[in-house]
């Protein structure tokens, strides 16, 4: 049992996507008191890396990190438990020189992860209960975003190991997943023979790197989606969100819950209806996302 | 919905104590006639009204979590909202009836009483059922049924995939269509029997349905034994 949450608004870039997701968050806290997470689609586009250090590590200078990074590394700005860099984008977009740069800065500081990479997308994640994050992410605004809290069942409890998962190396992907994904062992050793690299141990965290591989070929979001629910394996009910997008799909059996409400202005989605009562109003028309149902919803 | 009666604010309590209050009014019925109590705020909280096995009304006035009113017996609830998963499981006798759209697996396991969901119904309503009745206005959810072994599904709506599936015994009543039936499920006619019970149901239910609009699904008893001769049909099933 994990807590799972989203939204999307398409009328605005400076939707309160934070605190939305923060009051969702605690309506879902019994899902999961392990770590909680969320990942937040900026209105403004900022090409960034965030990396996540051990605890008491120095963030490091930004002269040191403009070395590593071969001048990509341009501002640093720590924030909590790690640091928030700009980095320039590639002249040609390429997701192996990106996976280059984040296990240069990796081997450079040993225990160190980097959490996320992309234009939108910033991740916050802190073990323990969501409260912990209401200070980092209530004031965010956005287009969309998304939430988890973790009850672990397997692998560590740490900040690498909580959700939203960072699809690595791809730009701003991200996925928070309840449920469990029991072939990902397979999935894992394809890409790591390819020269992808995973930040934790984790079931969940094949899946946005999954989904990201097959954007990167040419699939649209549904149709990654679309394919995932027959490669996958297991239990899942997941939300990916992408730079102008989120996307949902579960499992045949559907044991993992997944509700939204949906309007013209956009989604909202969880994994129990008082988070949707919370966020959209008591007289919200809830409805559930169907066994192997795929669904999309775009910015405009 | 309960002005007047006895109330409780869900908002200011625990589960444990709104369920203590609850046992308390339910212990008490016994002694006269049955108290009438009203739960404010519910706000979608889990087990809420569970393990009541003497008579008490219930009126919740919101949305329910997971697990409401299950395994209980001799119960009258009437939710003004929808609800999570497991709505009335095991129910043993009563009647729960909800305002809203119920998550999985509503009434599962249920063995009496009646439940009456104004609303959709999600994946494996009445799984395991082993007798009651369990009337959806709207749509089910795939896998309704499942196992069923005694007792009633009525569906007002549509029926997602595998309806029925594994079925031993139990009836259930199509209003809509079926996306699919399930392993050794197969539609079959109404006789009398069916339009008395249905008839009888629509009374008490409060519901506007009419038994002729009905078909129903049952078991072909094909998997009740084992022969080596319809292998093919256990390969299906399984």
């Amino acid at each position: 049992m994990c807590g799972i949450a989203g939204v999307l608004r398409r009328n605005t870039n400076d939707f309160a996507v934070g605190a939305t997701l923060l009051a969702m968050a605690r309506t879902l806290q019994h899902r999961g008191a392990d770590s909680a997470g969320v990942a937040v689609f900026g209105g403004t586009r900022s090409p960034h890396l965030q990396m996540a250090l051990p605890h008491l590590t120095p963030a490091p200078s930004l002269p040191q990190l403009n070395a590593l990074s071969a001048g990509r590394i341009q501002e640093v700005e720590s924030e909590n438990g790690g640091f928030d860099a700009q980095v320039s984008l590639l002249d040609q977009p390429n997701s192996l020189e990106d996976l280059a740069l984040v296990r240069l800065l990796e081997d450079a500081f040993p225990g160190a992860t980097v959490s996320s990479l992309g234009e939108r997308m910033s991740v916050y994640k802190a073990v323990g209960m969501v409260e912990e994050l209401a200070d980092q992410i209530g004031s965010l605004t956005g287009t969309h975003g998304i939430a988890h809290l973790r009850l672990a069942t397997e692998s560590r409890i740490d900040p690498a190991h909580a959700q939203p998962f960072w699809g690595r190396p791809f730009f701003d992907i991200a996925v928070t997943h309840n449920g469990h994904i029991t072939n990902y062992y397979k999935l894992r050793q394809k890409f790591e023979a390819r020269g992808f690299s995973f930040a934790s141990h984790n079931d969940s965290e094949i899946i946005g790197v999954y989904l990201g591989d097959l954007m990167e070929a040419g699939a649209s979001l549904f149709e990654a989606l679309d394919r995932a629910k027959f490669e996958l394996d297991g239990s899942f009910s997941f939300i990916v969100a992408t730079q102008n997008a989120l996307g949902v799909t579960r499992d045949p059996l559907a044991t993992k819950p997944l509700l939204y409400v949906e309007n013209d202005e956009g989604v909202t989605l969880g994994s129990e209806p008082q988070s949707l009562y919370h966020a959209c109003g008591a007289d919200a028309r809830i409805r559930e996302i169907k066994p192997r149902e795929t669904k999309t919803w775009a910015l405009d | 919905m309960g002005a007047g009666l006895t109330s409780f604010d869900c908002n200011t309590h625990t589960t444990r104590e709104i369920n203590s209050w609850l046992r308390q009014h339910s212990d008490a019925s016994v002694l006269g006639e049955t108290l009438s109590v009203v739960l404010l705020n519910p706000d979608s909280r889990h087990n809420l009204g569970v393990g009541l096995v003497k008579p008490l009304k219930i009126l919740i006035e919101g949305p329910v979590g997971y697990y409401c009113a299950g395994l209980c017996d001799g119960i009258e609830v009437e939710i003004a909202g929808g609800a999570g998963w497991g709505l009335a499981e095991n129910l043993m006798g009563g009647k729960v009836v909800l305002h809203g759209s119920a998550g999985s697996a509503a009434g599962a396991t249920m063995r009496g009483g009646l439940v009456v969901i104004h609303g959709d119904a999600g994946a494996r309503c009445g799984v395991a059922m082993k007798g009651g009745t369990l009337l959806v206005t709207g749509d089910v959810g795939v896998m309704s049924s499942f196992m069923m072994q005694k007792g009633a599904l009525i569906i007002g709506g549509d029926a997602d995939h595998a309806l029925g599936d594994s079925l031993y015994e139990g009836k259930i009543y199509l209003r809509g269509e079926a996306a699919s039936l399930g392993a050794d499920a197969r539609i079959a006619e109404l006789n009398a029997n069916d339009v008395a019970f249905l008839s009888g149901t629509f009374l008490q239910a409060g519901v506007d349905f009419s038994p002729d609009d009905f078909k129903k699904v049952e078991s072909a008893r094909r998997l009740y034994n084992f022969d080596t001769k319809e292998k093919e049909i256990w390969k299906q099933a399984l």
